[in-house]
């Protein structure tokens, strides 16, 4: 195998998580996206969902919600809404034929974390405000390539 | 080719190589307990004020595969890229530290540590005592009790002007002796037989939340760390030295709501933007200076459709100092009260975290606000209060702006550590 193929081979593998599409499904079963979620001693549930965009999260939390629950009668609590920064390396080639690599910071995908308990009255669940703020709060993820956690 | 393969494989192997495998947090022990009993605490102090993240654009990767040259240009483009977020940051920062500046924040945390020491606790419980008792004395004179019960209430009432003795019971286990705070910034080795608490405080980067972060930690040369994690090999460096005690506490603040973008919204930010960049005479920036390209690239920005993080940044940080900072005032002392709290409670478990437990639910209090202890990874052990159903995202950015007060505060303390060797 020549060494050009070798690296097409391990570029190919390095990048294939990055080419999955977001699927709704548990975080590592459908790739770095989805949720994950464990009943706490309390009987009440904490749901995290990693994401692309601040819909994409909600729609997830919201829908993981009425999977436990068995339907939206249910109340949540959002204590974490975060995108974090990570730092992402990497190796570029120009027209030349030269190449250089590169560090740099980039927005990572947006990790939301809450308290779900179901049956309680679904006022609360209304209160959260995030849709309203959507098109400014998703803004630095959309606008690079948000990086898998 | 072989280079290629070799920076590729790196790169695919880099995230497996770094990390730890093993909790950060360090528990006390029984014995060390036992040792320590009343200890005293020293708050390093904070010597950067309140932080405002923002967010370093690099292009960096644009310029990689031109060498010497791609650097110069994608420097030149950060530098004009990064102007206006820069000085946002600086500004919202510098706003901030008029009103409470480093020397506020550590009096504030030294205060709220000084309430859990046995002797503040005490008196708060004799007071609280004394207000119960005068509050019981009014009760009954209004009821209109009989003569006797009105004479025995009458004898009660008296408690809020008498002194009540302060009975100072000593706890069991972990407690704060005193508390002082110490200039730590230059220090290169730990102190030894205290409890030592370093906090953070960083407005995220749209201003919309405060987050602190406090770091405590005790060594003592009597009781060494002997860590408690399980390893296959041999045991890491990092896992035979340092503190007996280490743990992480942080506090994010209720979220401000982020403003809606309006064409009044819009005017004003525009009008904001050319304020910030205005000599002394009140000119904008000359036609063709890097100032200037900076000044029209935030201009096109501010009037697109949305609202950048830093754009929102601008008033949302006016909201934290409205009312003399009161808003800010209440969220550090609230996050400084939780540190304190939870400092103490933490230093007497003996529970070593692992990577794959389950968060706990300590605490939900009327609004939301929850108190949890993270349960798994390397953040496990760890405490973090956060407000209750959180709207939108906060991001807190790859950099910090600090405000000049602060900044020269800092060499101030690096200038007097130099003359001092």
């Amino acid at each position: 195998m020549s060494a050009r193929i070798g690296a097409v081979v391990i570029a190919a593998a390095a990048l294939a998580a990055c080419a999955t599409a977001p699927e709704y499904g548990p975080i590592g079963q459908t790739g770095p996206w989805g949720y994950s979620d464990v009943q706490n001693p309390d009987g009440s549930y904490t749901i995290r969902v990693v994401a692309l965009t601040s819909t994409m999260a909600h729609e997830y939390w919201d829908r993981r919600a009425a999977e436990l629950c068995g339907g939206t009668n249910f109340q949540k609590n959002i204590f974490r809404a975060e995108i974090p920064v990570v730092t992402q390396t990497g190796y570029v080639t120009g027209p030349n034929g030269y190449g250089g690599s590169y560090t740099q910071d980039a927005y990572g995908s947006l990790i939301m974390e809450g308290y779900l308990r179901c049956g309680a009255a679904a006022e609360a669940a209304a209160a959260a405000p995030a849709e309203a703020a959507a098109p400014a709060e998703v803004a630095p993820a959309e606008a690079s390539a948000p990086a898998a956690q | 080719m072989r280079i290629l393969i070799g920076a590729i494989a790196a790169i695919a192997l880099a995230g497996c190589a770094t990390a730890p495998q093993y909790p950060t947090m360090r528990p006390l022990t029984d014995a060390h307990m036992a040792t320590m009993s009343a200890t005293p605490v020293v708050v390093s102090e904070n010597n950067n004020g309140v932080e405002k993240a923002w967010f370093y654009t690099s292009t960096s990767s644009a310029g990689a595969a031109y060498g010497i040259i791609g650097v110069l240009v994608t420097t030149a483009i950060d530098a004009i890229v990064n102007a206006g977020p820069s000085r946002r940051a600086q500004k919202a920062a510098d706003e901030i530290a008029e009103l409470i500046d480093a020397d506020a924040l550590n009096a504030s945390l030294v205060e709220q540590v000084r309430l859990q020491t046995p002797a503040a606790q005490a008196e708060a419980a004799a007071a609280a005592a004394a207000a119960a008792a005068a509050e019981q004395g009014a009760a009954a004179q209004q009821a209109g009790l009989t003569e006797v019960a009105v004479t025995n209430a009458a004898a009660a009432a008296p408690v809020e002007a008498a002194v009540i003795p302060v009975a100072v019971t000593t706890p069991s286990g972990v407690y704060y002796e005193n508390v002082t705070a110490a200039q730590r910034l230059t220090a290169r080795t730990p102190q030894n037989d205290v409890v030592e608490i370093a906090v953070r405080y960083t407005l995220s980067e749209d201003s919309s939340t405060l987050r602190v972060i406090a770091s405590a930690s005790y060594q003592s040369t009597a009781t060494p760390y002997t860590t408690r994690n399980q390893f296959t090999g041999s045991v890491p460096r990092a896992e035979r030295e340092g503190p007996a005690y280490r743990n992480t506490f942080t506090y994010y603040s209720t979220q401000l709501p982020v403003p809606t973008l309006t064409p009044e919204l819009r005017e004003r930010l525009i009008a904001n933007i050319q304020d910030s960049v205005r000599d002394a005479n009140g000119n904008l920036p000359a036609e063709g200076t890097d100032d200037y390209q900076s000044m029209q690239r935030e201009l096109e920005n501010a009037r697109d459709n949305r609202l950048s993080k830093d754009e929102i940044a601008i008033f949302l940080t006016r909201e934290w100092i409205r009312d003399n900072g009161a808003m800010l005032r209440r969220e550090i002392e609230q996050a400084h009260a939780f540190i304190a709290k939870y400092v103490l409670l933490d230093m007497n478990r003996t529970d070593v975290p692992s990577m794959a437990g389950q968060d706990a639910l300590l605490e939900t209090m009327a609004d939301s606000r929850t108190v949890r202890r993270v349960g798994a990874g390397t953040e496990a052990g760890s405490y973090i209060s956060s407000a209750g159903n959180v709207g939108s995202f906060s991001t807190y950015g790859n950099t910090i702006g600090i405000a000049r007060v602060h900044n020269a505060r800092i060499e101030r303390v690096r200038a007097a550590a130099r003359n001092a060797r």
